[in-house]
């Protein structure tokens, strides 16, 4: 694209002529300065107002001409802001646009904080909503370690051993290890990540309060003595009462939202013009 | 600790006996059959000392992993150089679950962590991404509107937009208005610091995965690093209560005198608990770990050196930006001490480095040092334990070489991301595939809690690793044994005779020539093999200079030292054009109790231990595999990942 075409589309451009244009305009029409037709009115409340954002960036009250500035920018951000709506410069600019569709959705959301559930309500978010509240499986178990390559029928002496009763610590078969020799209940993240992939879900094949295996771990063979396997489950609604009610919440705030906006939606009738398939080609 | 019935060690024959003996006797009976109470069984049954060893504990059993440094898309320079993921992202991703990075691609960790800070930093944050949304508060700014339309066009706009907000931030011109609102003393700060909070409790699940909130303090002089990471233990109510300190004028300082003053304010107005790390002495040009002055030339004084130790008990001691445990020319005779050095300048490279600056910068000297210091003020400013953390500017806490996400979002998975220059001055230049795929902080905490994590990070019983989830332990004592390494729980043993790494060593029983120390480590589950386990000493000796040595005290494979007492290399097994390696080298698990052979107890010393893997593919390696591209002879294929603990100390005194 050559700069003039670029030219051309910039929006800058448009407003650059436009604002031409129309200045041009105004003063062939009304020869003179026209009367002042509007009041501004900087009362004692907004005063105070520019003092305090003043003093919130500079940790201090402004002095009387740094006021008196602040003042006369008041006005002047006043005056540019009547002039702009004057000719409609808040259409169609995407900031102001998508800063006035925040400030309505902020106050639907804002009045969902307010919401209460009644009574059951929370209990029946829980049902329906069960897998988000769900509690992983956990298990607390006791293990020996037996090293990588210990022959599976000494293995076996060593079971046996330990389901007859035996205390044993590390000699020539039970090898010294740095893994916790008991685990408390932990769920299957905590426990492969100390032993590896697939340890857990072999312990939760075993049966509690005896000493079985082998089970292999990323290290080698362990024996192991399960004592306690909690299956996964939902808590009740006491336990989790806070969780479940920010999540009601959030689902609440959500679904207001969208029916405030069907019923905005409801007043429009909408057409949709797809541009020709050629024209967007030759884009 | 012994603990088999016959009160002695059972061996295989043993065994077999006490097994075949068991079955011939009967298993005794029901519950009910407990016989008759005689003052006998009585008296047995109230020791006072538990028979059960997994009773009455409290110590930690396993290493908790996790991160101290993590950014998001909150921090200024992390939002402009692309990352669009938000601290929930980030705590998703830290849990486990896969998340799309900012560049588009599916990433998840092999494991989850159990515990992140997100430390964004304070100066400005929340800016880069509202500058994104384009909110309306900030793009009423001439500059921000300015930027926020650059941005969000992408591409070259986005650069050149970047580009231009560096360059105006670094002259000074940036609106102080418009600074302010991301400054302490603005509403919108202050909203964004609650939302921060609010994130954490969120997150924050106790037993299963801990949010600690904390922020970054960036002080920069002159281009030199001085940041801290600062972390609280506690909870929102308190939290809430502050916002993040920062180094800018006039609400911040980039003094570290005027942050422990804040850190001092919030334990004194909330009745709660902070602490600051240090980070990336590599790139202070020497302002780090000063011996004499502050950064600003002026004296230590009793309150410097007291402050510094009181607020800042650890020090991170490896990330992104380099290794900062040993230089090679500070420790010419530790043939590991020059492991993914940063040495070219400052944090911004403005200015060149020279040699006489790498003692302020380097932990192992700074440790040194702190010892000279305490001789003067009695008390020691650098008496640190070690952490390593990522300093990812993704909101992805990545430090596997396989799965390494880059330091800012411009720097995620690529094909020519390795040649890129990630910094090039005058003063010399950064290439990207220097970059370091680490680290991570693993903590001896006895549960997965604010409280609990928070509480060994004060007490140093943490340690660094580059990446690899390494178990490591280290006890230090004057009467462990050999015998002692046959326990099936080391820890009791270790507890009851010694000190946790990060401890000092008890006072010196009457008649103890030497104190000595019981080591293990366990290689990653899913990780490499152990090349050896070293203890680094370092001491000060009566003309007041300090001396350090390294020891390997545990190796693999049944190597044999060298005349030389040089260990020889364990090997390699990598197979760098298919990115692999194999476990066929090296030992699973290392352990041994060492005996320092040249103590002198008139001395005052440290010791920590440093494991070093047998060699595994870097990341370049990893990411010349995936993307089919040969690797450039002068990038570095192999490395030897690593563990660094907390120091044990010595003093005569005590």
């Amino acid at each position: 694209m050559d700069l003039a075409k670029r030219l051309l589309l910039e929006p800058l451009t448009h407003f650059i002529v436009l604002g031409g244009l129309i200045f041009a305009a105004y003063s062939a029409l009304s020869g003179a300065t026209p009367a002042p037709s509007e009041i501004i009115v900087i009362g004692p409340e907004r005063i105070a107002q520019l003092a305090k954002s003043h003093q919130s960036v500079w940790r201090r009250p402004p002095t009387a001409e740094e006021l008196s500035n602040l003042i006369n920018e008041a006005v002047r951000e006043e005056v540019y802001y009547r002039e702009a709506i004057a000719l409609g410069l808040d259409r169609n600019d995407t900031v102001i646009r998508r800063r006035l569709r925040q400030k309505m959705e902020f106050l639907t959301v804002s009045g969902a904080e307010l919401l209460k559930p009644s009574a059951g309500e929370l209990d029946a978010h829980l049902t329906a909503n069960e897998k988000s509240f769900q509690r992983a499986p956990q298990i607390a178990f006791e293990q020996i370690f037996l090293g990588e390559t210990t022959a599976p029928e000494d293995i076996m002496i060593v079971l046996k051993a330990l389901q007859t009763g035996a205390e044993i610590e590390p000699a020539s078969l039970v090898k010294r290890s740095l893994l916790p020799a008991v685990y408390p209940l932990s769920r299957a993240i905590s426990i492969d990540g100390s032993f590896g992939k697939g340890f857990f879900e072999q312990l939760s094949k075993l049966s509690p309060g005896i000493w079985s295996g082998p089970v292999v771990s990323a290290y080698g063979n362990h024996l192991i003595r399960i004592h306690d396997h909690k299956p996964g489950y939902t808590p009740a609604l006491e336990e989790i009462h806070q969780a479940v009610f920010e999540h009601w919440k959030a689902e609440k705030a959500r679904s207001i939202q969208e029916l405030q906006y069907q019923n905005f939606r409801k007043r429009y009738v909408v057409e949709v013009h797809q541009p020709d398939k050629n024209a967007l080609e030759s884009q | 600790m012994k603990r088999n019935i016959a009160g002695e060690k059972m061996t295989l024959q043993k065994l077999a006996t006490a097994s075949a003996l068991a079955m011939m006797i009967a298993w005794p009976a029901l519950a009910q059959d407990t016989g008759t109470a005689t003052k006998k069984s009585l008296s047995s049954a109230y020791t006072g000392k538990a028979y059960s060893p997994y009773a009455h504990r409290s110590f930690p059993e396993r290493p908790l992993w996790g991160d101290t440094h993590l950014h998001t898309s909150l921090s200024m320079d992390a939002g402009l150089f692309g990352n669009r993921l938000t601290p929930r992202q980030a705590y998703r991703f830290a849990r486990g679950e896969e998340v799309i990075s900012s560049s588009g691609q599916a990433v998840r960790l092999s494991r989850p962590l159990d515990w992140l800070v997100i430390a964004d930093h304070s100066d400005g944050m929340g800016m880069i991404s509202d500058m994104m949304d384009a909110k309306p508060e900030l793009v009423a700014y001439e500059q921000a509107a300015r930027w926020s339309e650059g941005l969000q066009a992408g591409g070259d706009s986005a650069v050149n937009a970047a580009l231009d907000l560096i360059t105006t931030f670094s002259q000074g011109q940036v609106d102080p208005e418009m600074f302010a609102l991301y400054s302490p003393g603005s509403k919108l700060y202050k909203n964004l610091w609650e939302k921060v909070v609010a994130d954490a409790e969120t997150f924050n699940d106790p037993g299963l995965f801990t949010a600690l909130i904390g922020f970054e303090w960036t002080s920069l002089i002159k281009g030199n690093n001085m940041h801290r990471v600062v972390i609280m233990r506690d909870g929102s109510v308190r939290a809430r209560q502050v916002v993040p300190f920062t180094q800018t004028a006039p609400q911040g300082s980039p003094d570290p005198r005027d942050l422990w003053k804040y850190l001092t304010n919030y334990e004194n107005d909330t009745h709660g608990e902070i602490l600051a790390i240090a980070h990336n002495g590599n790139l202070s040009n020497g302002i780090m770990f000063p011996l004499e002055a502050q950064w600003n030339g002026v004296a230590f004084d009793d309150t410097y050196v007291s402050e510094r130790n009181k607020w800042e008990p650890l020090y991170e001691v490896t990330q992104i930006k380099g290794d900062g445990e040993a230089h090679p020319f500070l420790s010419p005779d530790d043939e590991f001490a020059d492991y993914e050095t940063w040495d070219i300048g400052n944090l911004d490279a403005s200015v060149a480095k020279t040699d006489d600056m790498l003692a302020g910068e380097y932990a192992r000297e700074a440790l040194k040092r702190g010892l000279k210091i305490e001789t003067k003020f009695g008390i020691n400013p650098y008496k640190f334990g070690m952490i390593g953390s990522t300093d990812s500017h993704t909101s992805l806490a990545t430090a596997d070489e396989d799965n390494f996400f880059g330091k800012h979002s411009g720097y995620e998975p690529k094909a020519n991301r390795m040649t890129h220059p990630f910094m090039k001055t005058d003063q010399g230049t950064i290439t990207g595939w220097q970059m370091v795929s680490s680290g991570l902080a693993a903590v001896w905490a006895t549960e997965n809690t604010r409280e609990a994590i928070f509480d060994a990070m004060e007490r140093k019983e943490v340690y660094g690793t580059t990446g690899p989830r390494i178990a490591v332990r280290i006890f230090g004592g004057w009467e462990f044994t050999e015998q002692d390494l046959n326990s099936r729980m080391v820890a009791v043993v270790g507890y009851q005779k010694g000190s946790p790494m990060g401890g000092d060593l008890r006072a010196r029983p009457e008649g103890a020539k030497a104190p000595n120390f019981m080591v293990f480590a366990l290689r990653d589950p899913i990780g490499a093999n152990l090349d050896r386990i070293q203890i680094v000493k370092g001491w000060l000796a009566p003309d007041g200079k300090t001396h350090e040595k390294v020891y390997d005290v545990a190796w693999s494979d049944d190597r044999v030292p060298g005349e030389d007492g040089k260990l020889p290399a364990v090997g390699n097994t990598v197979d760098i054009a298919n990115a692999n390696w194999t476990n066929t080298i090296g030992a699973s698990e290392l352990t041994a109790v060492w005996t320092d052979p040249s103590f002198d107890a008139e001395q005052k010393a440290f010791y920590y231990a440093r494991v070093i893997e047998i060699p595994t593919p870097r990341w370049t390696t990893y990411d010349a595999f995936r993307f089919g591209i040969e690797l450039p002879k002068d990038i570095p294929a192999i490395t030897q990942e690593r563990a660094y603990t907390s120091p044990i100390w010595y003093d005569p005194k005590s």
